[in-house]
């Protein structure tokens, strides 16, 4: 009894009594519709209330889920742009290395391909690090192209790296022939930017002329492709002349490069023993002697 | 009460949360057939901190979107719900305190008085009230105590003050 006065001391108190009464009459009165006007109620009020709470609640939904949606499409985005970046790299690669199929025949020795993974920003003209070393066969002084032309040589082989001296370097000299006259010069770089050609002035030596290696000193073959003389430079009279010429292969642009695994062999005028026929690109001749 | 309005705000949102997980989620909790009544569950612990005012009509509003959900004879839910709101303000924990277990207690009577209602306001007649509440009601309040207990583990009651 006291349990129950407390209540309803309590309730008196406020207005809640009141709303409730409001509430219980609206309800009771709700409820004793007939069911055409409890159906149109129900229209109005899924109408008024609902639906637009159902539309707003819709429409956060579909931007949450568009946004989510965002998310995930950029991000699958940026990893096949990913794949599809190393997928050309490979196909670059493959392309390059389908350059030395053709080649391989008439390399007068056994051919490992490398990759140039790093160049020293410091010396001009460059000494690289290419991939692969003394494991695969790799000595000083072998011979390094590709399908292009001669890029240089080995300088230093260690395990599971090698140093290539590039023609560029200052301190690398090529010994040439002009395709056309048959008349020798040697290749060099001054500055390690740009390449001459220092000849006799008896050597009949013009613009245009390509140039191939002679093959003395032993380290290059007779007959890679150096380059293509462009200016015969003017200098004072002497004994000797000077051209500009441009590299076959620009060895700054060289990724990938074919190593003649073929020991230099030093002999005054580049002669060879027999097991290395030193004439390649020249010929039948050449191509008889070709170990594969 | 003495709730700001960011928090009376905030109260408001956690009952409407439990309205749509009542239409959404409660239906694949059911066990047997039998629901639990995650909407009363918030309802009771919001009418035990919020007071008698308030209650009232947030049950009223929230039953009265029921009401319109869910196919009958409509206000039974809107009246149920602002009673409960109703007795549960009544004995809000500034004035009365419920222990945890009361509490768990209460929201089975909860239960069986909102079905009570939504059942008498439906034009069921008092002849299978009883049948009614035993067969359905019962249950689902114990089901719903079950989820209740889950609810208010996660806001205990505050400890007693002393008053003296």
């Amino acid at each position: 009894m006291l349990i129950l006065r407390w209540l309803l001391s309590v309730a008196l108190r406020g207005k809640e009594l009141v709303s409730l009464a409001m509430i219980l009459v609206f309800c009771l009165w709700l409820s004793s519709l007939p069911e055409t006007a409890r159906k149109t109620w129900r229209v109005g009020m899924a109408g008024t209330i609902l639906f637009p709470v159902q539309a707003s609640l819709d429409q956060i939904r579909f931007r949450v889920g568009l946004k989510n949606e965002v998310a995930v499409l950029q991000k699958q985005n940026a990893t096949l742009q990913a794949e599809n970046v190393r997928l050309s790299q490979l196909a670059l690669e493959a392309r390059h290395m389908d350059g030395f199929e053709p080649l391989k025949p008439t390399f007068p020795s056994r051919v490992v391909s490398a990759r140039v993974v790093s160049r020293n920003p410091i010396r001009l003209g460059g000494v690289w690090q290419i991939d692969v070393g003394s494991e695969s066969g790799l000595q000083e002084g072998m011979a390094a192209m590709t399908p292009r032309g001669v890029v240089g040589r080995i300088l230093g082989v260690y395990p599971g790296r090698a140093e290539l001296q590039s023609l560029v370097d200052p301190e690398c000299r090529i010994a040439v022939l002009s395709s056309r006259s048959r008349h020798p010069g040697i290749v060099y770089s001054p500055d390690g930017s740009q390449t001459l050609l220092e000849f006799s002035v008896t050597s009949d030596i013009k613009v245009g002329d390509s140039l191939v290696s002679w093959g003395a000193g032993g380290i290059f073959p007779k007959g890679l492709p150096v380059g293509k003389v462009v200016e015969i430079l003017k200098t004072p009279a002497n004994v000797l002349r000077t051209a500009r010429i441009i590299l076959a292969q620009d060895p700054w642009s060289a990724e990938d490069v074919a190593i003649l695994v073929r020991p230099p062999v030093l002999q005054v005028g580049g002669g060879l023993p027999s097991e290395f026929p030193d004439s390649v690109m020249l010929g039948d001749s050449a191509k008889a002697g070709t170990t594969p | 009460m003495n709730a700001s309005p960011l928090e009376f705000l905030r109260r408001i949102g956690w009952v409407l949360l439990a309205l749509l997980a009542q239409t959404t989620l409660a239906p694949r909790l059911a066990l047997f057939g039998v629901q639990p009544s995650i909407l009363l569950a918030v309802f009771v612990l919001f009418s035990l901190k919020m007071g008698t005012l308030a209650s009232i009509w947030t049950g009223f509003g929230v039953g009265l979107v029921l009401d319109v959900y869910i196919p009958g004879v409509p206000g039974g839910f809107a009246l149920a719900m602002a009673i409960l709101g109703f007795l549960g303000g009544l004995i809000n924990e500034q004035r009365v305190h419920t222990d945890y277990f009361t509490r768990v207690i209460l929201l089975g009577i909860a239960c069986i008085i909102h079905d009570a209602i939504w059942f008498l306001l439906g034009r069921h007649g008092w002849a299978h009230i009883f049948e009614f509440l035993l067969a359905s009601s019962a249950p689902s309040a114990v089901y719903t105590m079950l989820v209740g207990a889950g609810f208010f583990a996660l806001r205990p009651p505050p400890r007693p003050e002393r008053r003296w």
